[in-house]
């Protein structure tokens, strides 16, 4: 932005400035009216902090085996203790939260992106091309999803990568994103507006664009929340069950070394409390947000509530 | 006011200064303000309206069933002297349907998707019957019940089968009469109407207004018909009222408004009817409807008034009898009443 | 196939006597085993396809070469693997194994554990599978008949203010996945207070009988990992539920049935529930239907003697064919979930018609 402006003449400069304020203020007037929402960004916000600035702070090679006396409780040296295979828990979740973090909105993004486009061909077009996607998403819906997914993760040779359990956890997270937008489509299309910018003359692409797009971006938005939040909790499964990447210290992994080493009975509580406080947070906050979206989108939940 | 009990003393309704306000987010909207009219025995009375003018809230306030974020904000509601407006909920729902029944708006939708006909008139008369007898099982017997749906739904103008069925497997007409026949299962002595024929075919739109007419004259009982079709109106109703802006703008026997409307919107409304060749003859006015968070100041219709002049912005006018049994809200006739 | 995409609304006006919706029912229910054995069948022959379109060697063979040449310490692995390849050998084409496959997988004979030989596949899935129905069974129904009267209350206007502060809290909890919440619990209940056993599904050295204090024992294991499931549930059976009840308190049919002046419980039950119910008994059904992929995590958290924990094992030690059958069975409970929900859901929804189109 800074450059820009510089270029910009002064009163389209102010105009912007000026927009830019009121827009501003009016989204903080619906964080005002919308806690749920304002507690769940907060939330959100303090974590990815946590992973992105923690790096900066604290010596994030710790996260390696053996770089520290294993089994210490939560002291001043370390935060958050240390675990068995002499690693430094806090640097684990600094580490973790980036990776776990990166798996969901490559998985949320995809699914999303997959959802959008079939949501869009059915409930645009109609006919056959819609029945088979609506039945495709129906019958996926069914299909146990960890399921399949620890079946298709156990089958993969070798060492496992982030992007792979993304893609894994992809695979299964079109067909929600695909429903919503295909019923918000075909309740959309048969607006007046939409009639009007036919009779316009504009074309298909034209009309999902101009038309149907804005109308879809709070769904979307809330949409992509939830793909990311199952994609985070497919991956965190998987991974709590050992087929995650084993070489990369993702919160599931964590968890699923905690476990694996008997840290609960051994009283080394502070091995599993960080990464499950770690996901609780996330989760919780991810939640917060998609109930505040869904408020914003359907202000007749907001109704039954205060 | 003063004008209201000033309208006839014989009444089996009669609505003071009757006040709705509806508390969103945005604002206080006053979707009915200061309203009062009376309805007399027997009569049929009409209430039209643009859409937005308030007059499914009227509805719902005489039935007591606004909804938060909405509520009563004054007014009384005397049905034979008892204000409804003051009556605790218990006592209120006992006058639902034994006194004054409501036929919604939107009756393609009214009826319990997954009940029997049968089960949704029972249900209405159960209700009432053992709270008046005070026992749980009531004195009468199946066979009996089901012998009077039989009856009312003949009533109606249905097969006695309709009882059987659900609602998906009836007409929209069909869905109509039976909620008719729900109405005047308990024979209140005032039925409500809420645009009981939108949505349905011009041929069954008549035919349902006949099955009305008849049950009203059999049971005697007062109908208060809400619609926003002029010519509906103008066959049906003894009596109209002219809502604007959640005001009464004029009341007077449906003749004498159609040959002489004196409200300017009344004017508007009669001069834009289509002549009876065309088909429709919906309310479509030129200008917009104010927006009803900031209603404009004086008279609500000001903006949009061909006649107004300076006092109209400045004050707002008063429903009075300017004529015998002829009621305007209009500063033209400030003059006219004879105090 | 299934529920969600099946329900048609009628629209007809036709007369429904007793006999002519007798026959499209029997009509529709023998459509509806057909699909059901369609998708038993599908998922079978995928079983059996999928291993064998592996890239070079079938995995299942590279397993064996690899307990053999780690010694073979199990015994009997030679005549093992000698079963294998008679069933799956190279010297019979494709169809006739195939065919011979799905007789077997008829009889519900899944062949030998790879891992723990000679138990067959059967025998270990029926000695897992009354632990995991117990649990997630009882826990699920648990979980929907509260969360959905609570979700019901959460979302009826005339209901006390305090309803919604006292599960707000609960609500929360649902975005926690369970055996997240298994771990916490198991930390305070079972290693600091010691009030519930730490793991399994009965005290250790005991045999499974079906003696009194045997009962006693497993229902002792089974509250904490039924407690967690529980909680992370409600939520989502109320919010579920919640939705439901506002959209269904703005239909023209409740303003109706107020205005008929019935009691408020009335509405609430017959009304407002039972309409908002319906979509309720879809996900039930689905869950249900579900409950075993559900049961992995938690199970092996608590170490709970059921299917998932089974699966989990199969998994670690490369035990292709137990997977395989747990899949198999899987889908199969899957199928059957949906079909009784599709023959019964009619019944539930009136406006639902056997007939299609
Ligand atoms: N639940 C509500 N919340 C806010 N405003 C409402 C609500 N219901 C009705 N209103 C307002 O009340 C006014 C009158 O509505 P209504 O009585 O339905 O009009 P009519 O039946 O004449 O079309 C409208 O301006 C509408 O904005
Ligand atoms: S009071 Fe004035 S503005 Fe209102 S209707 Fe009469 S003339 Fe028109
Ligand atoms: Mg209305």
């Amino acid at each position: 932005m800074g450059v820009t402006t510089g270029t910009m003449a002064p009163a389209l400069r102010d105009s912007v400035f000026t927009e830019l304020r009121t827009r501003v203020r009016g989204a903080g007037g619906h964080l005002r009216r919308n806690p749920k929402l304002l507690l769940g960004l907060v939330m959100l916000i303090a974590l990815l902090a946590l992973g992105t600035l923690g790096p900066l702070v604290i010596d994030t090679d710790t996260a390696r085996p053996m770089s520290v006396i294993p089994d210490q409780p939560p002291s001043r040296e370390h935060l958050f203790g240390t675990e068995s295979q002499g690693r430094d828990m806090l640097a684990l979740v600094v580490r973790g939260i980036p990776l776990t973090v990166e798996i969901g909105l490559i998985a949320g993004a995809i699914g999303l992106g997959i959802g959008t486009v079939l949501g869009f061909i059915g409930g645009y077009t109609g006919g056959i091309v819609d029945t088979i996607i609506r039945s495709a998403a129906d019958i996926m819906l069914t299909v146990p999803g960890l399921l399949v997914l620890i079946v298709v993760a156990a089958s993969i040779e070798g060492l496992v990568s982030v992007e792979m359990i993304a893609l894994v956890v992809a695979s299964l997270a079109w067909m929600f994103p695909t429903r919503t937008i295909r019923s918000q489509v075909l309740s959309l299309r048969e607006r007046p507006y939409v009639e009007m910018a036919k009779l316009n003359g504009m074309s298909g692409p034209q009309i999902i664009f101009r038309e149907l797009m804005p109308n879809l971006l709070p769904y979307l938005g809330a949409s992509f929340v939830g793909a990311v939040g199952s994609a985070i909790l497919a991956a965190i499964g998987l991974e709590a069950l050992g087929l995650g990447p084993q070489n990369e210290p993702t919160l599931g992994m964590t968890i699923y070394w905690a476990i694996f080493y008997s840290a609960l009975l051994r009283g080394l509580w502070w091995w599993w409390a960080a990464p499950v406080g770690v996901i609780v947070i996330l989760f919780v906050s991810l939640f917060l947000i998609a109930a505040g979206l869904d408020e914003l989108a359907n202000p007749r939940l907001r109704r039954a509530e205060s | 006011m003063t004008t209201a009990t000033t309208q006839t003393a014989a009444a089996t309704l009669r609505v003071e200064d009757l006040r709705v306000q509806f508390h969103t987010p945005r604002g206080v909207v006053r979707a009915v303000d200061g309203v009062s009219f009376t309805l007399r025995p027997g009569e049929r009375f009409g209430l039209v309206g643009e859409s937005g003018s308030g007059k499914s809230t009227i509805a719902l306030a005489l039935m007591r069933l606004i909804k938060p974020p909405g509520r009563i904000a004054g007014g009384r509601i005397l049905l034979e002297d008892e204000d409804l407006a003051a009556l605790p909920e218990d006592a209120m729902r006992s006058v639902r349907m034994a006194r004054i029944a409501l036929i919604p708006q939107g009756a393609m939708n009214s009826l319990n998707p997954v009940m029997r006909v049968k089960q949704q008139i029972i249900d209405g008369i159960l209700a009432h019957e053992r709270e008046r007898s005070g026992s749980r099982n009531g004195s009468r017997s199946k066979r009996d019940l089901e012998e009077r749906v039989a009856e009312l739904l003949e009533s109606v103008g249905l097969r006695r089968e309709v009882a059987e069925r659900y609602p998906h497997e009836l007409s929209g007409g069909m869905k109509q009469r039976v909620c008719i026949a729900i109405a005047i299962a308990l024979r209140p002595s005032i039925i409500i109407a809420d645009e009981p024929t939108s949505a349905l075919d011009v041929v069954v739109q008549r035919q349902i207004m006949q099955t009305l007419g008849a049950v009203q004259a059999r049971l005697g009982a007062s109908v208060l018909l809400i619609g926003h079709d002029m010519g509906l109106m103008a066959q049906f109703v003894d009596r109209v009222g002219v809502m604007y802006g959640g005001k009464l703008a004029e009341i007077g026997p449906t003749r004498e408004i159609f040959a002489e409307p004196l409200h300017p919107y009344t004017q508007m409304l009669i001069s834009s009817l289509p002549s009876f060749d065309r088909e429709t003859s919906f309310v479509k006015l030129a200008g917009q409807p104010h927006s009803p968070l900031n209603p404009p100041s004086g008279c609500v219709f000001h903006p949009r008034c061909p006649r107004a002049f300076e006092p109209c912005p400045a004050r707002v006018p008063v429903l009075r009898e300017v004529r015998p049994d002829r009621f305007v809200s209009c500063h033209l006739y400030d003059g006219a009443v004879e105090s | 196939m299934v529920a969600i995409s099946q329900p048609q609304v009628g629209r007809q006006t036709r007369s429904r006597s007793a006999t002519a919706l007798r026959r499209p029912f029997v009509r529709y229910a023998i459509r509806r085993v057909g699909v059901f054995l369609l998708v038993v069948w599908a998922a079978a022959t995928l079983n059996f396809f999928l291993p064998r379109l592996a890239p070079g060697q079938d995995p299942v063979r590279a397993r064996l070469g690899t307990v053999l040449a780690q010694g073979g310490s199990v015994s009997g692995i030679e005549e093992m693997v000698a079963t294998y390849n008679e069933k799956f050998g190279l010297g019979e084409p494709l169809w006739l194994q195939y065919l011979r496959y799905l007789g077997d997988y008829a009889r519900f004979d899944f062949g030998y554990s790879l891992a723990s030989y000679p138990a067959r596949v059967l025998d270990l899935i029926g000695n897992a599978l009354p632990w995991t129905i117990c649990l997630l069974v009882v826990s699920t129904v648990i979980a929907f008949v509260v969360g959905t009267l609570a979700g019901a209350l959460l979302g009826w206007t005339r209901a006390p203010r305090w309803l919604g502060h006292l599960f707000m809290p609960f609500l929360t909890l649902s975005a926690i996945p369970y055996y997240l919440l298994g771990l916490v619990l198991i930390y305070f209940l079972a290693f600091r207070s010691r009030v519930f056993p730490l793991s399994g599904g009965y005290t250790v050295g005991t045999e499974p009988a079906w003696s009194w204090e045997f009962i006693q024992d497993a229902v002792t294991h089974s509250i904490l990992p039924a407690l967690s499931i529980v909680l992370a549930q409600l939520g989502f059976w109320a919010l579920g539920m919640r939705g439901m009840m506002v959209m269904t308190e703005g239909e023209d049919y409740m303003t109706f049935a107020e205005a008929k002046g019935l009691p408020p419980r009335t509405i609430f039950f017959r009304y407002a529930i039972r309409n908002a119910l319906l979509p309720q008994t879809t996900s039930l059904a689905l869950a249900l239907g579900g409950i075993v992929s559900q049961a992995v995590l938690v199970e092996v958290v608590f170490g709970y003697p059921g299917i998932g924990t089974l699966l989990y094992n199969a998994i670690k030690g490369f035990d292709y064919f137990l997977i395989y059958g747990i899949v198999f069975l899987v889908i199969v409970t899957i199928g059957l979930t949906t079909l009784i929900l599709d023959l019964v859901y009619p019944l539930l929804d009136p406006r639902i018609t056997y007939q299609r189109q």
